[in-house]
């Protein structure tokens, strides 16, 4: 009976909380693999020889990109990511999306993932924007019938008009981004992960973006967004964690943080 | 269980004091209560404390749990104590670090086999788009490929048929599917090494299960093999001869051989993405496997003993003939199929071990 119970009460507390991240002494260590190393013949030659070159081996450079990472987010948490460059922000975002997995440590993420880290990710030039909508959005976990509901929003949205049936190598940069903005923020993730705050077009179409990419904000539950400017993180965030060297150096509030890390 | 146990044993302590007078009595009853308030919480662990941790968690956490259960084996006041219950025992079978560690990476590998399986719009979307590349202003596009594979064929016919003075009839259509499929299988194979190397910006962007892409590199070759395979009706024309039914038997053999190819291409894009001097070897290797599997020469020309070695001892040999003999019009051989079906079988066990253990190091190579 207890044993039921006890189900139960995980099974409505799980429909609660819809994501969270959880990080336990996580650590990421990249291995340097010069060309010498990379090769199968170094390494046949280095089983052969045994200890001699087994020390060079040991002595391999290891970079420690992140060190004993503790956090954990949950519902609601709007979080900027602080640090100068080098400092692991891109290292600990990609950890997030669950590209890479911790080396040493535990990084428990529940929850659906979307990064907008590079939002041209795979839109071919050689295809037609129409085609682009649908490679992109498959990519960012659509469904195909979900892309061919939204479709006609997108077009819209990205005021491409009748080049949308062009190929993308034919649009000026500023097109091509406004197709990869429009598909990309038509995903609803529970986690969205974001390196700057996405923003495209002339005067115009920036409020139009602007709107859009709080509305997308709005309905995630969790956003983590590594970011440089002090406004960005007042305005958006509601937690900032600092990192320097791989290390948390503050994780608190957006006005406490700010004022220690631009330091007025 | 316990209560069982605690009721025997007051059972036989109550006995035992019927004989003894009321103080005494009371005054042990008091002790054992005692002792058994103090050994609430039974010294062993028990077994659900040990279920393995979830899978996506860090080798190093599965070694600190590992550390902490032998800590926990010992009593907790340190005592030695009676031997450890039916239940413990079972677990520590199982729960050596290895078998841990293996547990966790295949629980992984599949989880990443069966979410890739699942998403295979993607798949099926980022193979058309490689073959639509070939397209792209080209009017005959991937059929150029078909186009000198048909030169090859008609060549490589008409001068080893004099050679080996075979007949144009059996000899043709032979050489047209065992080339056709022989190009699928060395492309396959190829191609798999740097599937993992040639996604790396999608892989290091976004967390899509790393077997789309050893599946996009098949499903491309398949639509491709799809065009080449309009050469072979155009022989068996040319030759006049018939196409039986039996020919249906290649679409099983088919899939066997594409499932071999996929475990293949697993393993070595994950050894490529490590050593990256590798596709140079595996090129040369599948040249010398061009060479000994019957493509270009007929096995009955093979003089007696000869055959056993390059026919029945060559895996690849077996894999062909799966999906060939049924194109010509023969049976294929039980022994084909035991082996192509052993090694599926067999391979796929290796391939979703090391997959599994070596899956979250990948975006590190990269």
């Amino acid at each position: 009976m207890a044993s039921i119970n006890v189900a139960l009460l995980i099974g409505s507390k799980k429909k609660t909380i819809m994501a969270c991240i959880e990080f336990n002494n996580a650590c990421v260590d990249f291995p340097i693999y010069n060309a010498s190393a990379r090769s199968l013949k170094k390494r046949l030659i280095q089983v052969a020889t045994g200890g001699k070159i087994s020390s060079n081996e040991q002595g391999r450079v290891i970079v420690r990109a992140l060190e004993d990472l503790t956090f954990s987010l949950n519902d609601g948490d709007r979080v900027g990511l602080l640090g100068h460059n080098g400092a692991g922000k891109s290292t600990l975002l990609r950890l997030l999306s669950g590209v890479y997995a911790p080396s040493a440590g535990t990084a428990s993420i529940s929850g659906e993932v979307a990064s907008l880290i590079d939002i041209s990710l795979g839109i071919d030039p050689e295809a037609s924007g129409r085609e682009n909508i649908f490679m992109r959005g498959i990519l960012l976990g659509m469904t195909k019938s979900d892309i061919a509901e939204k479709l006609e929003e997108i077009i819209e949205f990205s005021e491409l008009g009748d080049f949308i049936d062009m190929p993308v190598r034919t649009y000026s940069s500023g097109m091509h981004l406004r197709l990869a903005f429009a598909v990309s923020t038509t995903i609803r993730p529970e986690i969205l992960i974001m390196d700057e705050w996405l923003s495209v077009g002339d005067e115009g179409f920036k409020h139009k973006a602007e709107a859009r990419m709080n509305e997308l904000v709005e309905a995630t539950s969790i956003l983590v967004i590594a970011s440089h400017s002090r406004d960005l993180v007042l305005h958006t965030c509601n937690r900032v964690i600092w990192l320097e060297h791989g290390k948390i150096k503050m994780d608190s509030d957006p006005e406490t943080v700010t004022r220690a890390y631009f330091g007025h | 269980m316990i209560e069982n146990v605690r009721f025997t044993l007051q059972m036989t302590y109550s006995r035992a004091l019927a004989h003894l007078d009321r103080s005494t009595q009371a005054l042990l009853f008091d002790r054992i209560a005692h002792a058994w308030h103090d050994s609430e919480r039974a010294p062993y662990e028990i077994a659900a404390d040990f279920t393995p941790p979830h899978c996506n968690r860090g080798r190093h956490s599965t070694w600190s749990t590992f550390r902490d259960r032998k800590k926990l084996e010992t009593r907790r006041d340190g005592k030695s104590d009676t031997p450890p219950s039916y239940k413990i025992t079972i677990t520590d079978c199982f729960d050596n670090p290895v078998f841990r560690m293996l547990n966790n990476s295949i629980t992984a590998a599949m989880a990443d086999i069966a979410t890739a399986v699942k998403r295979y719009s993607l798949v099926g979307m980022l193979g058309w788009q490689d073959v639509r590349q070939r397209y792209r202003r080209s009017a005959v596009g991937p059929f150029w490929l078909t186009i000198s594979m048909g030169v090859m064929i008609g060549t490589i016919g008409l001068v080893f048929g004099q050679i080996f003075n075979s007949p144009m009839k059996e000899f043709l259509p032979f050489l047209a599917a065992g080339m056709i499929l022989w190009s699928f299988i060395s492309t396959c194979v190829l191609e798999g090494c740097s599937s993992l190397i040639a996604a790396e910006s999608i892989i290091k962007q976004l967390p899509i299960p790393l077997f789309v892409h050893i599946l996009r590199t098949i499903w491309r070759n398949t639509l491709i093999l799809a065009h080449n395979i309009v050469i072979f009706p155009l022989v068996l024309l040319a030759v006049q001869k018939p196409l039986g039914l039996e020919a249906l038997w290649s679409i099983p053999g088919f899939a066997l051989l594409v499932l071999n190819l996929a475990w293949i291409s697993l393993i070595l894009s994950l050894l490529c993405a490590r050593y990256r001097d590798l596709p140079q070897i595996i090129a040369s290797v599948l040249q010398i496997a061009f060479y000994l599997t019957p493509i270009m020469w007929l096995p009955s020309l093979l003089p007696g003993r000869a055959g056993t070695y390059l026919l029945d001892l060559n895996p690849i040999y077996h894999l062909l003939q799966i999906v060939r003999a049924p194109l010509l019009g023969q049976d294929v051989s039980t022994v084909s199929w035991c082996v192509a079906g052993g090694m599926a079988l067999f391979g796929w066990c290796i391939a979703i071990i090391i997959y599994g253990l070596y899956k979250r190091r990948i975006a590190y190579w990269l």
